[in-house]
């Protein structure tokens, strides 16, 4: 009888000594990150039927368990991917917004002062002070450009040294969820929860959660499955599948984030990694850092590109062709390097720099016809001429046809910036004079003036253009212009430009029959500021989408901040639901101190209680064995 | 929530400490520099916004010193005109005392060396340097001086092309004169034909400079009127058509012809001929020799006085078309200068404009910005505060 009692009473110390370390283990590990508290859970043991009633056998330990909700564990998951993207994606923009930030010694105030040099050049052009300095300001100009677009291209090269670090991290983390896996599979074999292994496995994947976006699947022998967001497998059962740094056959000069599986390496991209801290950085390197890079491309070609062409209409101090003040930049083009046909090439100019889109493009080969895709916003032409012009840019493919399927890269703005050099180191070969000059004879009877001569784009070879031309009015309102070459006749309208050997006129005013206008080569006008006058109105050119050149920095600067701002806002906003997902976890799992110190009294007053039956036991044992005597 | 571990406790009162850190700093950082936009990205708007002011009023500042050097010039040019518009009037009153019929050879051959001296100083005048190291009237030869003079005559180096300056948006002002334009292309005569009198004419009779009567009529042609005794026959050189005048019985005979209205004094002999001829352009420094040339021959007898009432009534009215047209000149560089005052208005304005919305945009409104410091202090300390309370709550402390 006693020794029902004794059993009893044993059970129930054993329940409350297991319930109190169990209690005791929470207090332990309150602070440890990633441990789900754990609960005795007791049962009561089956009652046997003695006497007519069935009368109970104390307590059993059913089970430890962890307070665990995988649905509130997969949400924190992702959660952590997606805040952990938003955040290194903002980090590295706000790198790149102080950057172009400070508004006196960026390319903005450099573009200010070069016109401004050019302005003064038109006051002064003969005065060797003004065009050292149009110099000088040329200089610092492409400069601030070189060294902004050299950030840029380090900022890459750093993006790509953490990205190599993160995939390291990756696969010493799939390796070790995959060793986990295998350990929990035998445990649960065996008929037990090992819950300890069961937590160091989800701190494992969480830590995985901030590299890369995850989806888990748990197996019935207890092993869970790691997929990428986008649906590539990481981990099954034991065996981890590694993420490898491998060349990207679409640009030979970078490479890319690859996962291996079996014998074949799959891309991974930003949308292939779904979040993490190398989706972050992926998108940034994949969609922002291009943006920008041709962004601020576009401005230095199109300033380039402007000036050379109105630089090349004027003539230096010597009277020689201006020729080109900056020098020109030279697109990269290249074909992928898993092209079927090597052999074809394939080479970028700009041959209309108002008409720069920012963007890069490709060009796809299949059935006979050429694609060419602007990459920004996806617009295709297609044709079967190897030769595209478009956008301002002359696209031309050598060595064709290539093999079906083949592709090529055009990058025509991303190195402009980083390339931008002047030219001209002499201030005598600075431009600022127009080529040719038109007078008015002495003898003319009429009224006739001349209100502007210039030069038209592209310019004239100088034995045409300079060759001394007649224009005698006929009449009225007709005329014959003669260089002793070619003669042509027209009819005059007031204000109305003709054009004639490279050049064009207007005259203003009404002439008499057989007056003249004299057009010969510009010799020692060194006074002659027209050409740097053009210079200058380039501030008001108009680039492809309306801005003008002289604004074309703010709305590249607008443009970066925007994106910085909606980046920082979504940083914001994932962080924020993070953190919400976090503390649900923690709600459901977390350990909460005062808890368990009402527990630890609890189950301590049921240790004491339990002892007393022992002892209550032993009274009646005595009580029992005192009789016989 | 139903429960909160000990853990988030924590971590949510550490998170509103650094928050409230944050912003704390944030504000201090605005308020140490002075400027309300601390990255770009606080305000992209903003920032651009200030980026585009920033290059308006740069180019703003760059008209102003357009303008400031187009004002020196023009002034300068002025200052030249009016001073050349003395020499022209100085000239005028020496001819009209060289009209005095009592003046003998002697006193007109004092005025011609007047005369010399006066194109001397036209020609040092019209060589006037720019105090910015070229000259003012040379176009864009402006290396050397433009007028070269050997004698009385006086050639142009320079060219007809004239300087201009952005003095506004796309508003080019031309802020230099040609010489051309200046001093070369003046009309002669009356300013529509020249007359004059052939050098081998033996008759007393004089042909005055002329007029127009109505210039929709005039033909363009040159005309020749030759006295064949009795009267006097024009020939429109033209198509060779001929009128016949007779001349007056007593005074002057005046031809009307083709919208032109000339008059001959005095008796001519038969065989003399008068020219009539489009006015074509003539520079004042040719005036000048002419009317040099003309003071300087000694006057024999009826005939060269006969001769030289015809150059002078010519070399008078070249001499007026010349002084009218230096004030033109002068008016237009007037004109120029006041277009000029609009300009700098204008300018003066939208500089004031851009300077104050780069301030609203980028300079920090400094006493919202301190009472922004004290309420982010406050929530700061309360943060802090909370959380020692919190922290401190425990059952362990009455177990």
């Amino acid at each position: 009888m006693s020794s029902g009692l004794s059993s009893i009473g044993t059970s129930a110390l054993n329940a409350a000594y297991m319930a109190l370390r169990t209690v005791s283990n929470n207090i332990a590990n309150a602070n440890t990150p990633g441990y789900t508290r754990q609960i005795t859970v007791l049962r009561p043991e089956v009652g046997s039927f003695v006497g007519g009633s069935y009368i109970g056998q104390g307590v059993a330990v059913a089970d430890v368990r962890r307070v665990y909700s995988e649905f509130l564990t997969q949400q924190a998951h992702q959660a952590t991917s997606q805040a952990e993207g938003a955040g290194t994606r903002h980090t590295q923009l706000q790198q790149v917004t102080n950057l172009f930030a400070d508004p006196t010694t960026g390319i903005g105030t450099a573009v200010d002062t070069f016109f401004r040099a050019v302005q003064d050049l038109t006051q002064r052009p003969s005065d060797p002070a003004a065009r050292q300095a149009l110099l000088s300001a040329a200089r610092l100009m492409s400069g601030r450009f070189n060294d902004v677009g050299d950030r840029l291209q380090e900022m890459r090269i750093g993006v790509d040294r953490q990205l190599r670090l993160e995939i390291d991290t990756v696969n010493q983390t799939t390796k070790e969820i995959a060793d986990l896996n295998t350990k929990i599979s035998q445990a649960i074999g065996a008929g037990n929860t090992p819950n300890d292994l069961l937590d160091m496995r989800d701190a494992a994947i969480r830590r995985l959660s901030e590299s890369v976006g995850v989806s888990t699947v748990e197996q019935i022998d207890g092993a869970v499955n790691v997929f990428l967001s986008g649906g590539k497998p990481l981990v099954v059962g034991g065996s981890a599948n590694a993420l490898s740094w491998a060349p990207d056959p679409l640009d030979p000069k970078s490479a890319n984030v690859g996962l291996k599986v079996g014998t074949r390496v799959l891309p991974i991209d930003a949308a292939a990694a779904g979040g993490g801290r190398i989706g972050g950085m992926l998108q940034f390197r994949e969609v922002d850092l291009p943006e920008i890079e041709n962004q601020l491309g576009r401005l230095a070609a199109s300033l380039t590109g402007l000036a050379n062409a109105q630089h090349r209409l004027g003539d230096d101090r010597n009277g020689a062709p201006g020729g080109d003040l900056f020098t020109p930049t030279s697109g990269l083009a290249f074909p992928a390097s898993d092209n079927g046909n090597p052999a074809t090439s394939i080479a970028v100019t700009i041959s209309d720099p108002a008409k720069l889109v920012a963007s890069d493009y490709r060009v796809d080969y299949s059935g006979g016809q050429y694609r060419l895709t602007r990459l920004a916003d996806g617009a295709t032409w297609t044709q079967a001429a190897s030769t595209f012009s478009q956008d301002g840019l002359t696209i031309t493919l050598a060595s064709t046809p290539p093999a079906d399927g083949d592709r090529f890269v055009v990058q025509p703005l991303r190195n402009a910036s980083r390339d931008m050099a002047v030219a001209i180191h002499d201030i005598g070969r600075v431009a600022a004079a127009a080529p040719v000059v038109a007078s008015v004879p002495v003898g003319n009877a009429g009224a006739v003036r001349v209100e502007e001569i210039s030069v038209t784009s592209p310019r004239t070879a100088e034995a045409t253009l300079k060759r001394p031309a007649t224009l005698t009015f006929t009449g009225p309102s007709s005329y014959s212009i003669s260089d002793g070459v070619t003669t042509v006749s027209g009819t005059y309208t007031e204000g109305q430009p003709i054009d004639f050997n490279g050049w064009r006129l207007t005259l203003r005013g009404t002439p008499a029959a057989n007056d003249t206008v004299a057009i010969g080569a510009n010799v020692g006008g060194v006074g002659d500021n027209r050409n740097a006058l053009r210079l200058a109105q380039l501030g008001g050119a108009l680039l492809a989408d309306g801005t003008p050149l002289s604004n074309g920095f703010s709305v590249v600067v607008a443009t970066l901040d925007s994106k910085t701002r909606s980046a920082e806002l979504l940083s914001t906003a994932q962080s924020s639901i993070r953190d919400s997902a976090l503390a649900a976890e923690s709600e459901m799992g977390g350990v909460n101190l005062d808890e368990e110190a009402s527990r630890l009294m609890q189950y301590q007053q049921q240790y004491l209680a339990a002892a007393k039956i022992i002892a209550t036991a032993k009274v009646v044992f005595d009580e029992i064995l005192g009789m016989g005597r | 929530m139903a429960r909160i571990s000990t853990l988030m406790q924590y971590r949510f009162g550490e998170q509103q400490i650094a928050g409230r850190q944050r912003e704390l700093l944030s504000a201090q950082l605005q308020l140490s520099s002075g400027r309300r936009i601390a990255t770009p990205s606080d305000d992209p708007l903003g920032a651009a916004d200030a980026s585009t002011v920033r290059s308006g009023l740069s180019r703003l500042v760059q008209y102003k010193d357009n303008q400031g050097h187009a004002r020196f010039l023009l002034n300068q040019a002025e200052t030249v005109v009016s001073k050349l518009g003395e020499a022209v009037v100085e000239t005028q009153e020496r001819l009209v005392a060289a009209g005095n019929g009592a003046y003998g050879d002697q006193e007109r051959r004092a005025l011609a060396r007047d005369l010399q001296g006066l194109l001397d100083r036209i020609v040092g005048l019209a060589n006037s340097q720019d105090g910015a190291g070229g000259y003012l009237f040379a176009g864009t030869r402006d290396g050397a001086a433009p007028f070269v003079q050997n004698g009385n005559l006086v050639a142009f180096r320079g060219d007809g092309t004239s300087q201009r300056l952005e003095v506004a948006n796309d508003r080019l002002l031309q802020v230099k004169f040609s010489g051309d334009d200046l001093l070369l292309k003046i009309r002669p005569g009356n300013g529509s034909f020249v007359t004059a009198a052939d050098a081998g004419n033996t008759g007393a009779a004089s042909i005055d400079a002329g007029a127009v009567t109505s210039p929709a009529a005039l033909s363009g042609s040159a005309y020749t009127i030759d006295f064949d005794g009795a009267s006097y026959v024009v020939t429109r050189l033209a198509d060779s058509a001929q009128t016949v005048v007779a001349p007056s019985a007593s005074g002057p005979t005046t031809i009307e012809l083709d919208g032109m209205r000339v008059t001959l004094n005095g008796t001519a002999a038969a065989g003399d001929r008068f020219t009539i001829a489009p006015a074509g352009y003539q520079s004042l420094f040719d005036t000048l020799g002419q009317a040099i040339a003309m003071l300087q021959t000694p006057l024999a007898d009826a005939a060269a006085r006969a001769r030289f009432n015809s150059t002078y009534a010519n070399v008078l009215a070249s001499v007026e078309q010349a002084a009218d047209h230096l004030r033109l000149k002068r008016a237009e560089s007037g004109s120029a200068l006041s277009e000029l005052d609009g300009y700098e208005q204008v300018n003066e304005e939208r500089s004031l404009e851009h300077e104050a919305r780069r301030s609203t945009v980028e300079d920090l409104d400094y006493a919202q910005a301190a009472s922004e410091l004290t309420r982010r202090q406050t929530a700061f300390e309360a943060a802090i505060r909370s959380y020692s309370v919190v922290s401190k709550l425990s059952l362990f402390n009455y177990l």
